[in-house]
């Protein structure tokens, strides 16, 4: 009997034969929101472009219901799973329905630009999750950042993927927008997606996440695994300490079911 | 844009109009309608030295000038795709030296004129596969890389071309080589025609094809493969078109330089950015400008021709500066 479910083994990622973060095994559930953290440098990126089949691992497997991704086609793939990278100054010269609509390449013949009825509502649809259906005829170019990484979304979810990778999709998003697409992510959960989202803010990932994957940095050796469970389990002042080096004061607003984190000066 | 294409066509004709009835022997339209249409207009005398000029010369020559023009905007506008640079076009990329240089060893060795068409676009192939192996990076193409190794491949093929033409034994093998090079569409047949026009219909159709992958393409490598395209499979099969084209002009008029660039440029310029209809409009704009650049090559020289690329290279150097000097800063 497969396991549903997108799965790393034993994984190792790095760029050129050097290693940068040795992950270990986990698996992305549907219905499940993993969130990967860490300091910078750490290999978040880089993770989750292995994981996105960008990368080769350097070591370990990464199935998709119990088959390595670089068995099946690129094709394949990405009607399993999308991803969303970091909007680092892209120069897309598309209106955001043309390049919403792109999301559906998986599903039509390579050659074509048909749009069928069910491409059509799923286009939509990411539109409107995404806030940008009173946007969809302005320039990608025009956008400002948030609606830009909002448009980078609603790709992927156009996509239809069972799966998606996420890097840093708050980055550019002021507090509305992070509250939105933290809703967005919970309905995705909730329509039993599986998610995999690199997120610097503690915060969010407390109010978020089922599980957490906490990474170190030492200079000169491969990142590694400082803890990785529920975000409760992970997100200690212990913990944090170690894989920031800075010592974090971790303050909870009960009612409004608020967790906060602040780093603080420390002499050790 | 309805509008815009009636405008194209129009310019399309009257360039058309002008290229059939002037040169060295001046065609009135009574004359060109007399000789095309001799059903609706009778003429009671026409001579047949016109009837051949125009079947066998001016005719073949139009052809040839617009075959050479598409080819060359729409290698230019696949290679831009490639490099993701409005700059890029079969000269930096050194498609067209490569295949320049194939040509040069082929006529200097006294091959068959009927085989240069295959072998320019071997040496343009050629070319394109070895900058393309230079500026491989894992998932792509890198587009520096791309740029500079095309350069030097460029820079190469001149100076072995250059050394070609000293080292030639016979002057007239050399003469030849030099009016070929420099881009010449004068006197093709339609043997040579022929061939050419059915590649380039080829390569454009496999440009048509291929547009949805060249829209991914311009998103860049991660998004394209992130969408489910193979982006290498893909990028080598664009080259591989950008290479036929490419080579299928060389070998039918030489090195004739910027149309590449120009054709494209303008086409996104009037018609935006939808890729099917940048491929036939770069298309019809590349045919356009050197149709101009032909006529003007016959009819400003005084009784001698003046070479394709000289006019081009005149404006298109020019063209080249100012989207360099619009880049700076970006991303070049």
């Amino acid at each position: 009997m497969p396991s549903s479910g997108f799965t790393a083994k034993e994984l190792i990622v790095g760029i050129e034969n050097k290693e940068i973060a040795r992950l270990g095994s986990f698996t992305i559930s549907p219905g499940e929101i993993l969130a990967l953290a860490g300091p910078n440098g750490a290999g978040k990126s880089t993770t989750i472009k292995t994981l996105a089949r960008q990368l080769n691992p350097l070591s370990g497997k990464i199935n998709l219901n119990d088959i390595n991704i670089w068995d099946i086609s690129a094709r394949q793939f990405a009607q399993e799973i999308a991803y969303v990278p970091q909007n680092l100054g892209l120069s897309i010269n598309l209106s955001v329905k043309e390049l919403v609509s792109l999301g559906r390449n998986p599903h039509q013949d390579w050659w074509s630009w048909n749009n069928s009825q069910l491409d059509k509502e799923r286009i939509d649809n990411a539109l409107k999750l995404t806030n940008l259906s009173t946007l969809k005829d302005a320039f990608f170019a025009q956008l400002s950042g948030g609606e830009k990484q909002r448009a980078l979304i609603a790709i992927a979810l156009s996509q239809n993927a069972n799966f998606i990778l996420l890097d840093e999709p708050t980055a550019h998003l002021d507090f509305r927008y992070q509250i939105e697409l933290a809703e967005l992510l919970k309905d995705l959960r909730n329509n039993n997606l599986g998610v995999f989202v690199i997120l610097h803010d503690l915060s969010l990932i407390a109010s978020l996440a089922d599980k957490v994957i906490l990474l170190n940095k030492s200079e000169g050796n491969p990142s590694e695994v400082v803890a990785f469970g529920t975000a409760d389990e992970v997100l200690q002042e212990k913990t944090l300490k170690e894989a920031y080096e800075v010592a974090i004061t971790k303050i909870v607003d009960e009612k409004n079911q608020l967790v906060l984190f602040a780093p603080r000066k420390e002499h050790i | 844009m309805i509008i815009r294409f009636l405008f194209l066509f129009l310019i399309l004709g009257i360039i058309l109009f002008f290229n059939l009835c002037l040169g060295e022997i001046v065609l009135s339209p009574i004359q060109v309608l007399q000789t095309v249409f001799p059903q609706f207009f009778p003429a009671n005398s026409i001579d047949i030295g016109i009837i051949d000029l125009f079947w066998q010369i001016r005719l073949p020559r139009i052809f040839a000038a617009f075959i050479v023009g598409a080819a060359l905007a729409v290698s230019g506008f696949l290679l831009q795709t490639l490099s993701r640079n409005e700059l890029a076009d079969p000269y930096l990329t050194g498609v067209s030296s490569g295949a320049g240089l194939a040509v040069a060893i082929a006529i200097i060795l006294g091959m068959n004129f009927s085989l240069l068409p295959i072998i320019a676009l071997s040496g343009g192939l050629l070319a394109s596969i070895l900058v393309a192996g230079m500026a491989h990076i894992p998932g792509g193409i890198s587009i520096t890389k791309l740029l500079l190794a095309g350069i030097a491949i460029s820079a190469i093929a001149s100076s072995i071309i250059t050394l070609i033409l000293i080292n030639s034994n016979t002057t007239s093998s050399a003469q030849g080589l030099f009016l070929w090079l420099a881009g010449s569409i004068a006197g093709k047949s339609w043997d040579e025609i022929l061939p050419s026009s059915i590649y380039t219909s080829l390569g454009i159709f496999a440009a048509f094809v291929m547009s949805k992958a060249i829209r991914l393409l311009n998103l860049g490598t991660q998004i394209a493969a992130s969408l489910g395209l193979n982006v290498a499979i893909s990028q080598w099969t664009i080259l591989f078109i950008a290479a036929i084209l490419c080579g299928t002009s060389v070998a039918l008029a030489g090195i004739v330089g910027f149309v590449g660039l120009i054709g494209p440029y303008l086409a996104r310029y009037l018609f935006g950015n939808n890729e099917r209809i940048l491929i036939v409009v770069s298309a019809i704009i590349g045919g356009i400008l050197v149709l101009i650049s032909d006529l003007a090559a016959r009819t400003l020289g005084q009784g001698q021709e003046l070479p394709l690329s000289t006019l081009l290279s005149l404006f298109g150097g020019p063209f080249f500066l100012i989207l360099v000097l619009k880049q700076r800063g970006e991303n070049i």
